[in-house]
């Protein structure tokens, strides 16, 4: 008979024990296996993880400080502070809105579309939670922080490939862009905090002492300019800031210091209008007056760009080779693009009472370049059937020129009407006027300096309309108060106004900043 | 024969020997019991235990509920079944035993899962919530959220917008984060993680709610925000079964608002002078047909389970697909799961568990105004003089509005309808139970989480005008992440007389790998082909990135309990997390609970009215670290790329700017909740009811702090503020009628008060930016004042003389402006309460689920855009109450583009407390011997309402909504959200 195997009672004995005890042995050895394996494994883990797809600057073996090692990584924050100007910070914050502010805000232009921001700048009803004023803020200390990161951080970088030489200009410019960009602030807001230094990283150890470098106060305007005017001498040292580049006009060369200098020492508390005439006339040596004022913003026949980059007048000017000057489709069509058309109601409308300035003035030549006239499907500000549209950004190949000899020029002019000597004042609007096929200021405006200003200013409101000049010059001139408080009884189609006092020529700081920074303090009046 | 005698013979006399020890002073005589037991609906019970008292003879009953056993006479049989009362009965020779078993209500011997063990119930000292998952089936639903909503007290579950496979928002006692996550941890069969979108509900078997500190701890560093234990699906022994649950139902928009006709529209535009509006124009088009439609949902699932002496096993399918009632909107899911238990050596038992989840959705452009093609905003919005299409331009939606910025809602819905998100979620664990000695287990598991998602828009060149100005655009992003667990477990489990003690420790490794591309091209010829490839021009932003994070524990748990009356728990629970800075990351998680289960002392035996009263006490801390990046801690920089092919800048190479401060101080949220709590079983357990107070106190909040404009970055995230959460929680379960007909209620009701306490560098945030009319924030958060109040002017009305709001001037200077703004409203609810009623009558059920928040105000933020008069879009007819001339008494003020009447007041604030008839669930369980002979267990019908009917007093679409749903800084606010809509289901589960 074929079977099993049979076993005594004791052998199955046995074997359930030594079954059960090979059954332990075996439960022990896979326990004890599996331990000892996640110990192993356990101690390999480790807790550092090193970013992937960031760079990690500093470290907590500096100081918490900003650090750059080589001189690639500056290089890159070199090329950055241009950089950055060609981004929102430049388009959006420097530029358009800019231009609402000098333009919509005094009386060259209506707000064009009826956005609140917009809406408030041209009642003068602008307050702390204006989205354009906030944006600008932070965007102007974008800029500034963006220069800071060479200016406070070139000096410190160990890499010996980055010459002496370029360390002192590379500073230069960056000091210059920093310099434009305060003295525009300085302009808007008033007294502003003063930003050079970087102060290290928050810790906790730290944090009373840095506190106040993070979150500053307010600096006089006095304290500001001066800071101005140190920067741009230490960039104009030599070896600084390089000479200008006639084919390159986005640079900050020495021409851009003096012009920048020139403003200054005319719109600062206590002026020097002398200054003022020996940095126009640096300047003047090294620029001339474009021939035919339309070439200056207008496309080129083929329609495929702009006529002119980098003019002989132009002294700083931000290129857009590539087309990315979006800020055309605020104001207009693009005469490149042939879909292009008016397809909702543009910013920075012509006002009524600028176009009176340029008809009483005889004015056709810029009127024509300046402000066109089209048939659309809305009726906001002017019939629809002739509706006008600032024209300086024909095209988003256009550069926006900052500065140019002709402001230079006029400027000079105001300094010589300040200083008293209104004949050389007369030269320069003339050789402006000449351009434009005006005849020459005549006599009895030029007898006088009262009528010699005002001839001035229009001289200079009708050559820089939408340029981001007017509001500044009103002020500058202690014209605010008259021309815009009367402005609703000459413009008709200006939306009434609050009336501008010594409190609300500032505009107020964003309301979201005094609440971040208890220590700044609103300007009164908001 | 021979073969087969002896090692019968020897189990025989073995057995013998046993059985005459075991049956000393017994000398009744075997005999052959025969028995049926069924439950109180008359439904035969499967699986029961019939078990001789006191030994290990025992069987279980088959699928007739049917049992055969041989006992001794005259000896006790003990009839016993988890969710059922043990019932004992006398055998009485051979006569049939014919029971019924009472349910068990609290079912105090019931298992809850706690992390990484079970208790029995009636021996837990923390806080848990048990979600009743027994009418899950009946209730189909996309989200396995949706099945704790209004069921556990303290927990509130808001579907902040109507979209199909809209995340559900799930917050237990409040929001505790600012900037960090307020999400709960779901532990899915001991896997954490932050989403279950890719959970079938038809899988769950149980959903425990961690919420106190004390029960949370053992989940350490994540469970802040309370811990939501779900188990799935095993095989149970007894219970093979094929289950079929399928369901198709409508769905229709609850509300509908209507806009102005052409002839009011044109009223009003010449009143307001925004656009000219020529004559003669007729109405060409109902915006609310073109846009909405009615939806319907589909749900079919399938499952194979079973199990043997050594297997048990589950295995899963389905289909969800639900398509909204927005025109393009859907959500569709396919679903796999696959559960296997065996025990392959007596001492050791594997299992694992495999799910698969398909799932995608496309939605619409919401939280937007039209003028940014807000979907919602724009069906009231656009004028109806425009037909869909441009008849001079075949292709094109019509878009001459006469100056209006608006686009149509046909044209808003076509710029995402070719978008698609698709997401693939694996998870898979394998674990291994091994049973050292009887007193010590231990436990290893490995989970892979896999998650890949897909998201492509692709956007039109021709059809939408702002198709036409990018020349059409498409993006692709895909991201795949990697999450894998490692657990490892020691058990210790001893009883000494009657102490016993349960000893827990282990490790747990977390470890995860993260990446995406993203890819963008533009310039189409046309819409034929949408991929990335048709696309000339290359976007710019266009890349890849990667990140990983871990995380290292250290669990440890001691309980004792005596006599199941005095309980004492500690946690305790170290956790190491990558993403903090060096000497800061590790966090100590330690908490300790009590409980004195009063109603087991002697001195209340004589009360039988009370039967169970026990009484809880617990302490604990856990940690917060979700919502810190990955390297947050690093002074990162990032790269952003120059045009090359400007002139000059061929060879160009990207510029790097900083976007972060380093912060070597970088640590945990800590949260600290004290808990006391009260159980009380009345009435045999007819009514069981548990109260819970609590206090949270969270230090280290991570912030995101923006930096003054003048600082080198813009932002720091940082430990920086305290916050406090303290409430009180009722539930109330009562089987009010237990007869044929029963009854049966759960109620809940929750307060919770939250106020933040303190905050270092910045004492004001502004958040809540709506409109651009205004893009005025209207949410302010600061110290002394709970997360999002609304900020703003209170408005006095409309002035009869100028037509404009009267803003109260607050501090009576003479003039109104910033300064007279205060608080205006708060989203917080004083209460929220849920009931659940169950009427059953033999096979027939009705089950009404009814939810409700009180006191909480919305921000209607759409009627700036619905109401405001203030450009040339279209308005809605509340609009025809404006005031128009000097003396006339209304509520609606004048039209006018100045917008002064749209800043951020009382005026847009509204009372948001609603109750809502949530669910309706008729079923009938079909009990037909007919289909018992074919082999179907169970067979039942049913009919599900959902969101029928709403009692508010909010005038906007829905006042659940919430755009910013996910966010604890910005609740109540309606801005364009997508709303809710009403459903009705038929379906039926079968069994067989």
């Amino acid at each position: 008979m074929t079977g099993e195997p049979t076993r005594s009672p004791k052998a199955t004995f046995l074997a359930l024990t030594l079954n059960s005890k090979r059954n332990m042995i075996m439960k022990q050895i896979f326990s004890i296996s599996t331990f000892l394996g996640i110990v192993v494994f356990l101690s390999s883990c480790s807790l550092d993880e090193e970013p992937i797809s960031n760079i990690v600057q500093g470290g907590s073996d500096t100081t918490g400080s900003y650090k750059y090692y080589t001189r690639e990584e500056m290089l890159s924050q070199y090329e950055g502070i241009y950089n950055i100007l060609k981004g929102n910070n430049g388009l959006e914050n420097w530029n358009l809105d800019m231009l609402v502010f000098t333009e919509t805000h005094a009386d060259n232009a209506y707000r064009g579309a009826t956005d609140a921001e917009l809406t408030q700048l041209e009642q003068q009803k602008q307050n702390g939670i204006n989205k354009n004023i906030e944006r600008d803020w932070n965007g102007y200390f974008a800029i500034v922080s963006a220069a800071n990161r060479v200016i406070c951080n070139i000096d410190a970088v160990p890499d010996p490939a980055l010459t002496q030489a370029e360390r002192k200009q590379w500073k230069a410019e960056a000091l210059i862009l920093r310099s434009m960009i305060m003295f525009d602030m300085v302009r808007l807001w008033g007294g502003i905090p003063l930003i050079l230094t970087e102060p290290p990283a928050i810790t906790s150890e730290n944090i009373e002492e840095v506190y106040p470098q993070y979150y500053p106060p307010r600096n006089t305007m006095e304290e500001v300019y001066a800071q101005i005017i140190a920067d741009l001498n230490t960039a104009l040292e030599p070896g600084g800031a390089p000479p200008i580049d006639p084919s390159d006009k986005f640079v900050f060369s020495q021409t851009v210091a003096n012009a920048l200098l020139a403003k200054v020492y005319a719109e600062q508390p206590v002026r020097d209008y002398g200054k003022t005439v020996e940095y126009c006339q640096k300047v003047e040596a090294d620029a001339s007056l474009v021939p035919v004022y339309a070439d200056l913003f207008a496309v080129n026949d083929a329609k495929t760009d702009v006529k002119l980059r980098n003019s002989s007048e132009s002294i700083f000017e931000i290129p857009f080779s590539d087309g990315g000057n979006w800020n055309t489709w605020m104001f207009g069509v693009d005469e490149t693009d042939p879909n292009s058309k008016y397809d909702w109601a543009k910013w920075l409308t012509p006002s009524r009472d600028l176009m009176a300035a340029y008809s009483s003035a005889g004015d056709n030549v810029r009127k024509k370049i300046t402000v066109v006239t089209a048939s659309v499907s809305w009726s906001n500000h002017y019939p629809s059937n002739s509706y006008l549209f600032m024209h300086k950004f024909p095209s988003k190949y256009n550069s926006i020129i900052k500065i140019r000899l002709a402001d230079i020029l006029l400027l000079k002019a105001e300094a010589y009407v300040n200083l008293g000597n209104l004949a050389e004042a007369a030269n320069a609007v003339n050789i402006v006027r000449a351009r434009v096929n005006l005849p020459d200021l005549s006599s009895s405006v030029t007898s006088s300096a009262t009528s010699m200003a005002d001839a001035v200013l229009n001289e200079r409101r009708l050559e820089l309309a939408f340029e981001g000049q007017r509001w500044f010059d009103l002020v500058r001139n202690g014209k605010a108060f008259d021309v815009l408080n009367t402005l609703n009884s000459r413009d008709e189609g200006r939306l009434p106004m609050d009336p501008v006092t010594e409190f609300t020529i500032l505009l107020p700081l964003p309301q979201s900043q005094i609440d971040i920074n208890p220590n700044m303090v609103q300007n009164p009046g908001y | 024969m021979k073969r087969k005698i002896l090692p019968v013979l020897k189990r025989g006399i073995l057995s013998a020997i046993l059985a005459s020890i075991l049956s000393f002073g017994l000398l009744a005589q075997p005999v052959k019991v025969t028995g049926t037991v069924k439950d109180a609906a008359n439904v035969p019970l499967i699986g029961v235990t019939v078990v001789e008292k006191g030994t290990t003879n025992g069987t279980m009953t088959d699928a007739d509920g049917q049992f055969t056993l041989t006992v001794p006479d005259k000896q006790i049989l003990q009839i016993s079944m988890i969710g059922f009362r043990t019932q004992e009965i006398e055998v009485n020779g051979t006569a049939p035993i014919n029971i019924v078993l009472a349910e068990e209500l609290t079912a105090i011997d019931e298992v809850v899962v706690v992390g990484y063990g079970t208790v029995k119930r009636k021996d837990i000292t923390t806080s848990v919530s048990t979600v009743s998952t027994k009418d899950l089936t009946e209730r189909p639903m996309i989200s396995a959220a949706a099945a704790i909503q209004g069921k556990a007290a303290g927990v509130t579950v808001i579907q902040p917008n109507g979209e199909p496979g809209a995340e559900m928002v799930v917050r237990v006692r409040g929001n505790t984060s600012i900037n960090a996550s307020n999400d709960p941890l779901y532990v899915v069969d001991g896997v954490p993680m932050t989403d279950i979108n890719f959970l079938s509900s038809n899988d769950i078997e149980s959903i425990q709610i961690l919420k106190d500190a004390s029960s949370a701890a053992i989940y350490g560093s994540r469970a802040s925000n309370g811990v939501v234990l779900i188990t799935t699906k095993n095989g149970i022994k007894g219970k093979t079964r094929i289950t079929l649950n399928a369901s198709l139902g409508f769905t229709d928009v609850v509300k509908q608002m209507s806009s102005l006709n052409v002839n009011q529209y044109k009223d009003l535009m010449d009143e307001l002078g925004a656009a000219t509006i020529p004559d003669g124009l007729t109405d060409k088009t109902n915006w609310f047909d073109e846009t909405y439609r009615r939806g319907s949902a589909q749900n079919y699932q399938l499952s194979f389970t079973g199990a043997s002496d050594k297997t048990s096993y589950y295995v899963s399918g389905g289909y969800i697909k639900e398509v909204g009632v927005i025109n393009i909107a859907y959500y569709k899911r396919y679903n796999l799961r696959a559960n296997i238990e065996n025990q392959i050596k007596d001492w050791l038992k594997i299992s694992t568990n495999v799910a698969y989840s398909n799932y995608s959705n496309n939605g619409i452009i919401s939280g937007q105004g039209s003028n940014r093609a807000g979907v919602i905003l724009s069906v009231i919005n656009t004028p109806t003089y425009a037909p869909i299409w441009d008849t001079d331009h075949p292709g094109q939606y019509y878009n001459n509005f006469y100056g209006a910025q608006v686009t149509s809602p046909a044209e808003n819905m076509s710029r995402t309808a070719d978008n698609v998100n698709a997401n693939n979620r694996l998870i898979g664990t394998f674990g291994a139970d091994a049973k050292i000695l009887p007193s010590l287990k231990f436990n290893s598991t490995i989970s892979l989480d896999r998650l890949y998602t897909h998201e492509t828009s692709f956007l039109d060149p021709i059809k939408t005008a702002y198709g036409r100005s990018q020349y059409g655009y498409a993006t692709d992003n895909r991201t795949l992440g990697t999450v894998i667990v490692f657990d490892n477990i020691l058990t210790f489990d001893k009883k000494l007389g009657e102490h016993s003690f349960n000893v827990v420790g282990g490790s747990s490794w977390t470890q995860s790998h993260w990446s995406q591309i993203y890819m963008g091209t533009s310039h189409f010829w046309d819409g034929t082909v949408k991929t990335l490839n048709a696309g000339n021009k290359v976007e710019q932003y266009s890349g890849t990135t990667a990140s990983e994070w871990d995380i290292m524990s250290f669990i440890g748990r001691v309980a004792y309990n005596y006599q199941s009356k005095y309980l004492f728990t500690a946690n305790f629970r170290a956790d190491g997390s990558s993403k903090l800075a060096p000497g800061h990351k590790w966090g100590y998680f330690p908490s300790f609970s009590a409980a004195w289960r009063i109603s087991a002392e002697p001195f209340m035996q004589g009360i039988s009215s009370i039967h169970d009263l026990k009484l809880r006490a617990g302490w604990g801390q856990t940690g917060n670290q979700a919502g810190i990046g990955d390297y947050q801690h690093y002074e990162l920089s990032d790269y952003s790329r120059i045009n090359w092919w400007e002139t000059g800048q061929s060879n160009a190479l990207p510029t790097i700017t900083p976007i972060t401060m380093e912060n070597v101080d970088l640590t945990w949220e800590t949260t600290t909740t004290s808990n006391i709590g009260i159980d009380l079983g009345l009435l045999k357990g007819r009514i069981a009811f548990t109260v819970d107070a609590y206090y949270k106190y969270t230090t280290n909040l991570l912030m995101d702090i923006p930096l003054p404009s003048t600082a080198r970055v813009s932002h720091l995230v940082r430990n920086e503020g305290e916050m406090s959460n303290k409430g009180i929680e009722f539930t109330v379960d009562s089987r009010n009628i237990e007869r044929e007909f029963k009854w049966q209620t759960n109620f809940n009701m929750s307060f919770n008060r939250n106020k933040v306490e303190k905050f270092t560098l910045q004492q004001v945030y502004y958040y809540g930016k709506t409109s651009e009319a205004t893009s005025e924030n209207v949410i302010r958060m600061t110290p002394g004042k709970p997360l999002s109040q609304y900020w703003g002017y209170i408005s006095e009305g409309v002035d009869p003389e100028t037509g404009n709001l009267i803003y109260k001037d607050i501090n009576d200077d003479g003039k109104v402006n910033l300064s007279d703004k205060t608080w205006i409203g708060d989203p917080n609810p004083d209460f929220i309460y849920g009931m659940t009623n169950t009427f059953t009558y033999k096979g027939l059920s009705l089950n009404i689920f009814i939810q409700g928040s009180q006191g909480n105000d919305i921000y209607n933020a759409s009627r700036m855009e619905t109401e405001g008069m203030y450009d040339a879009k279209n308005q809605s007819t509340r609009v025809l109450d404006r005031w128009r001339r000097p003396g006339q008494v209304t509520y609606m003020p004048k039209a006018s583009s100045a917008k002064d009447n749209l800043l951020a007041s009382t005026r847009f604030v509204e009372d948001g407390s609603y109750l809502r008839i949530k669910t309706l669930t008729l079923s009938y369980n079909i009990n037909s011997r007919l289909l018992k002979k074919w082999g179907f267990t169970n067979v039942q019908p049913y009919f599900t309402a959902q969101n029928l009917l709403t009692f508010t007093n909010y005038k906007g679409f829905d006042p659940e909504v919430n755009q910013y749903g996910n966010s604890a800084l910005e609740q109540g606010i309606d801005w364009g959200t997508y709303p809710q809509s009403k459903s009705y289901i038929f379906g039926f589960n079968v069994e067989f």
